[in-house]
């Protein structure tokens, strides 16, 4: 019979259908390595369908009567989180529960006053703050003193000074080598990197840290090995924001994987800036099994563009596309309705623009004001009205009305369902 | 924004009010060999915008005796996105469904008259047309989604003064079977001042759920709703330089 731990631990992602949370399997890998929990602390993570009910998901994480219950938030799950902490907590009240993530890390004060149920919010990268927490709570440490931690403290909530970004990414244990998540086909990501060499105002990727941090290529090599060759693997993702930062860069990973692409493993939903991409580039991409790629503009009016801090070269952007596409490559153009500035007319220009590029896939979406980002800090300035509640959809800008922007949403899934109905569209993961 | 190029596979097909134009009509069909003629220079000179894309009107294409082949013709001959123009009754019965997609079909464009069995099997004169277009476009949703391929339904209703106050139940009747766009065809017989409320309500009755409704033959500012309205998310267009016989 097993021994309870010491101090028995829950991670809990709410994923689409089918996926896991990486997040997850990074902190619980840290924490699993780390000496002071060693021997004292088990860990259990549940991967479950952001469709399921709150009240069940409460039920399931009770039934591992968890000494901490760790959530990650984001913005498209968030809503279900908090309803599930809150019945958690009824239902467990010595259950220490902590979130993290991009959702919650920016407006982790907020986060707490508004649910009473949440005991603690890790701002920021999670690795080393989970584990000094988990340390503190199994050994009754000060948790207010944990370096990006935000926590309740005497009826009060406190937050302690910001964690540095980890200087060395390798110092952090794979969640793959080490076991503490097995790749699923399909659904497994591989980071090679973190951060953002873009600033763009909408996403919280490139904001508050100065530059890119990559990991090894040792490393790397090892989390390819250990995700390409799990059984039953056929194809899997990297969750790079710019996977082509530079082609040497790109030539070391197609260099790794194109063993891999050789026996027809693929890579799809890959993130570049196509606008780089040239026929030396693709052929990399292609080499390295890729079969699909992901990229902007997200709009072409040039004064949302100039706004958002993003750069578009519309004859850069074509032959990007062209390259990509002689290389056998699909590329998928995302679109972006409600940034700042744009109107009715930059949004019929960016679906127009999209479709004439004929990349192969395009996907539509709505602004959402996210935490953490610029678009977030400068709401008033640029007059942005947004659902304070998450996932935070945009509802109104000065240029487009709130019925022009739920007009818009209807026409362009319709435009961009029809687009992609193809006799020959295959089949791949999301 | 979708052009697809029309092929008329026969003539006297199609849905019309029977209180506007009394009287039967009888479908003729082309033959085979030169509507793959067609499509063949249809997609050998296709320039326009992301394709080849083709859509066989002008007959009820399941009733033409070699559907199959035109399908499968049109497929091989390099077409990218294969659209029918049927009134659905078909796509109920049998292995229609399923074998359309399966075949390449990923469009089609269904009429309805009106919103219910009442209004449509009334003004197109054939009891039991609504139910069984319903069960048609239904099973092809169902089609695509154990395929796992898209599938899209258009929706066209050609609006006279008999049918114009059923026009939002019709939207609406075309969402429950997840069509994602419906055009409102209009020849001048509706007044614009009478079209005006119904217009409106069913353009609101797509947007809320998430129908795309688009005008032809009348202008979305002329009945007040906003001037997007005069834009459709995909074109049938003549081919160019003729049709073929």
């Amino acid at each position: 019979m097993n021994r309870r731990p010491d101090l028995a631990v829950a991670l809990v992602g709410l994923n689409w259908p089918g996926y896991q949370s990486l997040a997850l399997g990074y902190v619980r890998a840290a924490a699993q390595q780390d000496p002071r929990l060693s021997g004292k602390a088990g860990f259990t993570t549940l991967d479950l369908d952001s469709e399921l009910d709150p009240w069940w998901v409460a039920y399931r994480v009770a039934g591992l009567e968890p000494d901490v219950a760790a959530f990650s938030v984001m913005c498209w799950n968030a809503l279900a989180v908090y309803e599930a902490c809150s019945i958690l907590k009824l239902a467990c009240p010595d259950t220490f529960i902590v979130l993290g993530g991009p959702e919650v890390g920016p407006i982790a004060e907020q986060v707490l006053a508004r649910n009473p149920a949440v005991d603690a919010i890790i701002r920021g990268e999670g690795e080393e703050a989970f584990a000094d927490l988990l340390d503190s709570v199994l050994h009754g440490g000060k948790l207010w003193r944990i370096e990006g931690v935000t926590c309740r403290r005497d009826g009060d909530i406190y937050s302690a000074v910001d964690r540095a970004p980890i200087a060395d990414l390798d110092s952090i244990p794979s969640p793959y080598t080490t076991g503490a998540m097995v790749p699923s086909n399909g659904s497994a990501y591989i980071e090679t990197s973190r951060g953002c060499p873009h600033r763009c105002a909408y996403c919280y990727e490139g904001k508050g840290v100065a530059r890119v941090r990559s990991f090894s290529e040792a490393r790397i090599a090892a989390d390819i090995e250990a995700v390409a060759t799990a059984p039953g693997m056929t194809n899997f993702s990297f969750i790079d924001s710019v996977f082509n930062m530079t082609t040497a860069r790109l030539k070391m990973i197609s260099d790794l994987m194109a063993p891999h692409a050789a026996r027809g493993m693929k890579l799809h939903t890959i993130e570049v800036d196509i606008e780089r991409i040239d026929d030396e580039q693709a052929a990399l991409l292609a080499r390295a099994g890729v079969e699909s790629v992901e990229t902007g503009p997200q709009t072409v009016g040039p004064r949302a563009l100039e706004a958002c801090d993003r750069q578009f070269d519309e004859t850069r952007f074509r032959a990007g596309v062209e390259a990509c596409k002689r290389a056998g490559i699909e590329v998928e153009c995302d679109l972006i309705v409600g940034l700042p500035h744009d109107t009715m007319e930059d949004f019929l220009h960016g679906l127009e623009f999209v479709i004439d590029v004929d990349p192969g896939r395009i996907q539509f979406s709505t602004l959402h004001v996210l935490p953490g980002t610029t678009l977030w800090d400068r709401a008033q300035e640029f007059g942005l009205a947004y659902n304070p509640n998450p996932p935070h959809e945009i509802v109104r800008t000065p240029t487009m009305t709130f019925s022009d922007l739920r007009r818009a949403e209807v026409l362009g899934s319709a435009i961009t369902a029809h687009y992609r109905a193809r006799v020959d569209e295959p089949s791949r993961p999301a | 924004m979708i052009t697809f190029v029309k092929i008329p596979i026969g003539t006297g097909g199609g849905i019309r009010c029977r209180r506007c134009a009394p009287g039967e009509q009888s479908e003729e069909f082309f033959e085979t060999d030169p509507l793959l003629r067609h499509v063949g220079e249809v997609v050998a000179g296709w320039q326009q915008g992301p394709g080849p894309n083709i859509a066989y009107v002008g007959a009820e294409p399941f009733r033409h005796s070699r559907l199959p082949t035109l399908v499968h013709g049109a497929i091989d001959a390099g077409v990218e996105r294969m659209c029918l123009s049927t009134d659905a009754t078909a796509l109920g019965r049998d292995d229609n469904a399923a074998g359309s997609v399966s075949a390449g079909v990923r469009h089609v464009e269904v009429p309805l008259l009106g919103g219910s069995p009442e209004t449509h099997d009334m003004l197109c004169g054939h009891p039991g047309a609504f139910e069984a277009a319903m069960a048609g476009m239904k099973a092809l949703r169902e089609a695509g989604i154990a395929q796992s391929v898209p599938v899209l339904i258009c929706g066209r209703v050609r609006v006279c003064s008999h049918n114009i106050k059923d026009v939002p139940a019709t939207v609406l009747a075309f969402a429950q079977v997840g069509a994602s766009s419906v055009t409102l065809q209009f020849d001048g017989s509706v007044p614009t001042a009478v079209a005006r409320p119904w217009v409106a309500a069913a353009v609101e009755t797509g947007i809320i759920n998430s129908v795309w409704v688009a005008l032809e033959g009348l202008s979305a500012a002329s009945v007040g709703v906003h001037s997007l309205h005069d834009l459709n998310t995909v074109r049938i267009a003549e081919a160019v330089g003729g049709e073929a016989s």
